[in-house]
Order: structure tokens, then sequence, then C-alpha cells
């Protein structure tokens, strides 16, 4: 029956890592997931190793920038990016609208809400990072389209993605609200379908420095990213199958030789060389490495976790398990 | 300095009783409440509103005692009670003599209740594991605690009586062989201050050993811990209850959309700094999944524990934690230890409350010559709203609205339909509105809050699967917006928060739960708490 190569189970970072390391080499990969992880649930950024993830990093990096979401490491090789409490966080890399949001930066900065979000508060964030050397004023702008009250992160980035003439509107709109500064910090909202060619374009039309700040869930930068490093996986060949949990591994004697999914019915089967479990501690599914199956480590961390994979895949592609 | 006829120590259940009474016989009284309402016990229990099937057997007097209260708070507090009934389960392997002595000893205090055989009962509850032997109904209830404690401070408020949380007696103040006055800290702002009055009562709960200390007295209160878990989803309609001899783990309580299980028993040196550890969660899962199997898969959204402050004589002082009665004690220190104007009150049930409140007043009040007797027994806590027109929201969300604010509902209503964005359900679980937080939050509301756990006491916000993650972040906005908290104040405030929300879910990060803890920490990476956990609020 019709086999691949790898099979990867799980969607976050350190699956998605996996499967493009092993689909460079021009082996079959498979990849099966129940939903996104959790890397699509947070802000969107990557954190400072706590393993050794250099090398990782770096592939993930140009990747991203090849996918179309493209990371920026920021001055001195890291990020100080603003949380949804004010705090200030470190970080190793972000997409590239929220590295704009770095408060070392010198620029004059109007952090901008939208009437009907309610889980964003330009005042608050404002307020908060006042301590620091810049000053941050605040400003609240109306949408251009009936959302309706309340409206969430998700819609106004759906009715970003679908409809040129609200982005037109909203470039307006945070153009007036600019005035007079230099940089627009707003919630991040602008698209999840979206790339980085048309970001920028919005970007010009805005004529400021345009960057977007982490906002509760769901977050549009990071299932953009999510998006956009899917979508380049399926260019690549990768066959993707998300939707549906995978619930048992198929063993021959005791060799792993594939996982059965939760498809409706008797359950889907897919045959594999190699499995690749990278789902976690959110899957069901108790997986110790064994003949056939490599499991990932697991880690909190998104940049140990990117590394996660690419090792995972390495042990994979050396038919080690 | 503030003075009063009598200080009320403790706002649980039985101090907020305490003040109603008081308040319902003209007597004029202050309650002072170290944290927020229902801090001690009282907030962190099962919620069950015994019928007394559970005591049957062992005590009938305790037992007979709460099927009257049961009675009597359906009729005072309907709002606060989810009348849902309730199950006693005889699973196969629990000793089927002890149902032929409880069916013999409900019978002897009229305690109403059917029979079910197995099918019956399955029929009328899926859940319950297969080997059992039948059920019998009993009126076993689920009641909010904090909407109960928040009733009777309300009833008295409205009446002219006073109250203060975040307000920690240090001293009290003596005059000879009397106590003339407590000496307060706000533990807010760190003011000190003076209240005097003719009467102190401790109702102090586990704390009550530390205020009679302040007399130089010796209160023996034995601590008894009790551990319980809030599960996803309600997996039962009414309250199951194991029929044998009262253990750990065999009580099941719908609450809303979740479920609480419980509960374990050990004693303890004190109501603070208590833990968790794994292996009572396991016991928990692993004894309550014998009655309803589906609790070893359920999401545990998180564990708490409280202390049962049980009266502790000389006699019992070797008994175990259940072995000491439940029963309450008065105890008159002008009599037992040449302290006038000092009581105390240990130990009792929730379900009792209004009764060891009764028996309080009934003392207090002979001793300050108060004539009037006791109607909090027929006076219900809360005035019915009239039904009124129908309004821009939902009907189950206007009905929720109706149940826990009452006639102040109506003012809310209109509010939202004057302006639509107040309609904004702020929490998902437990349908509360903008208009309702920024109630919550208005210093005018005489029962306003202070903290964002405080709004949850008071709305249930943050007591769903998210813990708090979305509606706790959004109520924070609101304070800020609202000016009762500068941004620094605001993130603070959260910052805590989400700690104590964190604590309580750290011992059960499993499945779908730990999933949502994983997302929770990625919001606010810069709290990430200590894995340890410690005792954490519902």
């Amino acid at each position: 029956m019709p086999r691949c190569d790898v099979l990867v189970i799980g969607s976050g970072l350190c699956g998605l890592m996996a499967a493009r390391t092993v689909a460079q080499t021009g082996a079959r990969v498979a990849l099966v997931a129940t939903g996104a992880g959790r890397y699509a649930q947070s802000p969107g950024w990557i954190h400072k190793p706590t393993t050794d993830a250099a090398q990782a990093l770096q592939a993930f990096q140009s990747w991203s920038a090849e996918a179309g979401c493209a990371f920026a490491t920021g001055t001195e090789n890291r990020l100080l990016l603003p949380d949804i409490l004010g705090n200030t966080e470190e970080l190793c890399m972000a997409p590239l609208r929220m590295a704009l949001a770095d408060v070392r930066s010198a620029a004059d900065t109007m952090i901008v809400g939208i009437e009907g979000l309610t889980s964003f508060d330009a005042a608050f964030v404002a307020e908060r990072l006042n301590g620091r050397d810049t000053q941050y004023r605040a400003a609240r702008i109306v949408l251009p389209c009936a959302l309706g009250t309340p409206v969430t992160t998700a819609r106004i980035a759906s009715c970003f993605d679908r409809d040129a003439r609200f982005r037109a509107d909203l470039a307006r709109a945070l153009r007036k609200a600019g005035s007079g500064c230099t940089r627009v910090l707003m919630p991040g909202v602008l698209g999840i379908l979206s790339d980085h060619v048309l970001l920028n374009e919005f970007a010009s039309a805005v004529g400021v420095e345009l960057g977007e700040l982490a906002t509760h869930s769901p977050s549009a930068p990071a299932l953009r990213v999510q998006q956009r490093l899917e979508h380049s996986l399926a260019r690549s060949g990768v066959e993707m199958n998300c939707g549906y949990p995978a619930t048992e591994f198929l063993h021959d004697g005791t060799r792993v030789i594939g996982a059965r999914l939760a498809t409706p019915g008797n359950g889907r089967c897919i045959y594999a060389q190699t499995t690749l479990f990278a789902a976690g501690s959110t899957s069901r599914l108790k997986a110790s490495p064994c003949a056939g199956l490599v499991v990932a480590a697991a880690y909190d961390n998104t940049a140990d976790q990117i590394a996660a994979g690419m090792d995972a895949a390495q042990c994979a592609l050396q038919g080690e398990d | 300095m503030e003075r009063t006829q009598v200080v009320v120590i403790g706002g649980g259940a039985t101090g907020a009783g305490i003040l109603w009474d008081l308040t319902l016989r003209g007597m004029d009284a202050i309650l002072l409440e170290q944290g927020d309402v229902a801090n001690g016990a009282t907030g962190r229990c099962h919620g069950l509103l015994h019928s007394g099937a559970r005591y049957v057997v062992k005590d009938q007097h305790a037992a007979a005692e709460c099927l009257a209260e049961n009675r009597i708070l359906k009729h005072i507090a309907p709002h606060a009670i989810e009348d849902g009934g309730g199950m006693f389960v005889e699973c196969t392997g629990d000793d089927p003599s002890f149902s032929a002595a409880w069916q013999k000893a409900a019978e002897a205090i009229a305690l109403p209740h059917t029979h079910l055989n197995a099918g019956e009962a399955r029929a009328l509850e899926p859940e319950l594991a297969s080997a059992i032997r039948g059920a019998f109904t009993t009126p076993d209830a689920h009641v909010d605690v904090f909407r109960l404690v928040l009733a009777n401070l309300e009833a008295a408020v409205n009446r002219g009586a006073r109250y203060h949380t975040y307000a920690k007696v240090v001293a009290l103040l003596r005059s000879g062989d009397r106590v003339a006055g407590v000496r307060c800290l706000d533990t807010r702002t760190g003011e000190v201050y003076e209240i005097g009055c003719e009467m102190v009562i401790n109702a102090g709960g586990g704390w009550a050993q530390n205020v009679a200390a302040m007399a130089r007295i010796d209160v023996p209160v034995r601590c008894d811990k009790g551990t319980l878990l809030v599960l996803h989803h309600r997996l039962s309609q009414r309250v199951l209850h194991r029929c044998r001899m009262p253990g750990d783990a065999d009580i099941l309580v719908p609450a809303g959309p979740v479920c609480i299980l419980g509960t374990s028993s050990m004693t303890v040196p004190g109501p603070d700094g208590l833990s968790i550890s794994q292996d009572e969660i396991n016991a928990l899962i692993a004894t309550g999944s014998e009655m309803v199997p589906a609790l070893r898969e359920a999401r545990i959204l998180r564990a708490f524990c409280g202390v049962r402050p049980l009266y502790q004589s000389r006699a019992t002082a070797s008994r175990g934690g259940r072995e000491i009665s439940r029963g309450y004690h008065l105890i008159d220190h002008a009599r037992e230890d040449g302290v006038h104007g000092f009581v105390s009150i240990i130990g009792g049930k929730l379900t009792t409350y209004r009764l060891m409140a009764q028996a309080v007043t009934d003392h207090v009040a002979r001793t300050l010559g108060n004539s009037a007797a006791c109607t909090t027994d027929t006076t219900p806590l809360r005035a019915t709203a009239a039904d009124t027109a129908r309004h821009a929201l939902d009907a189950p969300l206007v009905a929720k609205m109706r149940t826990r604010l009452g006639t102040q509902a109506e003012q809310l209503l209109q509010r939202i339909d004057q302006r639509p964005e107040l309609g904004e359900v702020v929490c998902e679980c437990e349908l509360v509105t903008r208009a309702e937080l920024e109630h919550t939050l208005s210093t005018e509301n005489p029962l306003h809050a202070e903290t964002i756990a405080d709004i949850g006491r008071r709305t249930r916000l943050g007591f769903g699967p998210c813990q708090g993650t979305y509606c706790g972040y959004k109520a924070m906005l609101t304070g800020y917006h609202m000016h009762r908290w500068t941004a620094d104040q605001a993130a603070h405030e959260f910052e805590q928060y989400m700690a104590e929300r964190w604590k309580g879910q750290s011992a059960v990060e499993r499945g779908k739960q730990a999933e949502q803890c994983g997302i929770s920490h990625a919001l606010y990476p810069a709290l990430r708490s200590e894995e340890e956990s410690a005792d954490a609020q519902v």
C-alpha cells in the first residue's frame, strides 16, 4: 500500500520544522495534526532558546522568509517587545511586523486601538510603556466597516483578508491617527492570509513605520505564520492532513509502521518507513521511542521546539529510532 | 473612633448570617473580614446543600437539622440554589446492610426519598457506573456559596448594617474584664483604625483560634483539610452521593457548567499555607470513578482545598477528623473565661449556617437586652423581581442576570438597551455581560469588588474552563477604564489574579487543561509562577 518515508504527527513549531527538514531532502513526507498547535494560539514570538538551537533557528528564519512570513532578530540580536500586560519580553525573534514594536526604538510612537475591540486598550499599553525614555501616545480608530460590537481580532483579520476596500479605508484611518508620529503600533489584526508583500504595500499606504502588537488569542500574526508555513510545506509536496488526531500507532511486530487517524468510519491508516511524533503533551498518544518511531523532545520554549523538530528529523533521516 | 453595638469577625456564611440576623432584630453591627467574602471554609467546599441524607445513619439529630435548614434555605434564598435534587447511589461492593440502615433512618426523620432500581437510576443519570444496585432520590442541591453569603450581606447592608472586606482584626480592645472594641488593619491601604462596641462575635472559622488568642483565650480548633476538584463538564444533573459510611470522594456536585468532586480529610496545623499532592488528586479520581467512570477521562479544571474548622473539646482530641462532630459550639467567654463582651462560634456546616447564626444572635440579643425573636427562617433574603419587558439580550442571558442580581438586573438591562455595547458577553462560560462587570466594579455598589478574584466570586467570571485567561483580562481592562486602577495597578492586579488561578491548575495539568494552561502561560510569560501547588480558591 502507498507509503511515505516519514509521517510527522503534530503541526506545532516542532512538527512543522521536522516536516520541512525532511522534505528538503526530497523524501516523501506526510503530516497529520488535529489542529494548529500551541504556537498558533500564542502571541507569535520565538523565545530565546535554552538548548543549542542556533543552526535550527537560522534554518527557520530562512524558511519563513521564503514562505512569505519573514522573522526579524532585532538590534544586538535580540528583541524587546511589549506583551498584553505592558510587560517587556526579551525575545529571540518575531514576525517582521511585530519586531517593529521594539521598545528600544527612539521613534515617536502612536499606539492605536480599535473601537469595539475590547480585548485591547491602547491607553493602557501606552501608560504601561511610558516609564521608559520614549513617549507613547494613544488613539482609537473606528473601523471602516460595520462589524458590530464587540469585535474580535479574528473578525477584523478576516475582513482584512477578504476586502481590499476595507484595507484601503483602514490604511487611511491609521495614517490620520498616526500623523505627527514616526511609528504606529496597533493590535495584530492585519490578516491571516496576508504575506509580507501585501503587508509592505499596506504599510506604505499608512505612510509611517507600522508595527503589530501582541494581542489576546486569537493572534493574527501567529496564525498568519502558521498558514504560511503550512502552505509552504504543501507547495513542496508534503501531504497535509489537518483536522483529525492520530489515535494509535500501527505496528508490525514491535516496529511502528504508521498511525491511524480518527477519521469517520474505521479511521484512515497512514503507513510510513519512519513515524516522527512531534505532538507534545496535548496528544492522547503515548509515544516512547522504539523501532520505526522517533519521538521529538518536548519543550515549552518555542526556539527549543524548532531545534527539537530539526533534531528529530535528522534522526529519522539517518534511520535511527 | 467608629462605634457600633456588635462587631462580627469573619465574612463566611456564619458571620454573614449573624450580621443579617442582628440587623433584622434591630441591632447595629459591623462585619470585618480579612480577605474577601467566603474567604475560608465557606468558599472552599462543594457548595452542597445537604438534605441530611449523608448523616442520617451516623447522627440523626444532625441530619434532621440539615433537612429543616435545607427547606428553609430553599425558601429564603432560591436564587442561590440549583435545586436539582440528589441521588444516593448503591454501588456494588458497598455494604448492602448500610442501605437498609439508611432507609430506616431516613424514614425516621421523614427525609423524602424514593428507591430506584439500577435501570431507572441510570436512565436519569447516564454517567453512573453500570455496576450499581440502585439509588435513592433525596432533596440535596447545589448552593452558590458566594451568592448565598453576598445575599446575607446585601440584605443586611440594605437595612443599615456595615461590612468591610480586606479588614484584618489585629487586636481586641480591653476595658478591665470586658472586650470594648477591636483594632483593625486595612490590608490594602495599611490604615489602622479602631471600632468600639458592646459585643465582639468571633466567627473566624479556621482563624477563630487566632482571634481568641487576642484575648489570651485558648479556643481549640482542629483544622481538617479537604481537597476538591473542579471538572469539565457537568457530568450529572443531580448531586450524586455514595450510599455508604461517609468517606473520601463520595460526593459529586453539579455546579453550572462544571461539577465538583470531593472530598478528603486530613488534619493540618492551620488554614494557611496548604498544598495539594498529586496522590490526593489521583485518589479522588480513583474513588470517584467507581461511581461515575467518566471522571477518569474528564478534564480537571483546577484543584482546591479548604479546612473544616472543627471544634475539638478535650474529650475528642485524640479522634480523627471525621469522628469529631460536625456540630457547632457557642462559647460564652464571659462564663468560661471571665472575659465579657466576647463570644466565639466554632464548627458547624454550611447547610446549617443560619441555625448557628440564630443560636449566636439569640445569646447576644439576650445579653444586650434585645427581645426581638429570630425571623431569618421566614424572611426572604431578596425581594422577588417582577418580570418585566423583553430586552435585546437572549433569554438565557437575561435569566442568568436576574438570578444573580435580583431587582438590580432591571436597571442593568435598561442600561444595555440604551448602550448595546454593554451587552457584550465578557465571560462566555457564566454569561457575564459588560454591564454586570461594570456594576460589580462600581464603587457606588455597596458590594463592589476590590480585586479581579472578588469579581469572580460575585459573578462566577473565570470559574469555567479558561480559568480567567480571557475574561479576567477583559475584567482588568474594565477596571482600568473605570479608573479603579492605574495601568500599573491593573497589571499588578492581573498578575496576582493569574498566579492564583494557575496555582489551582498546576496540580491538574494534563490533557486539555494542560493545553489551556499552555495558552495561558504563553500569553502572560512574565507571570510564570513556581510549579509547586499551594492552596487556591475556586
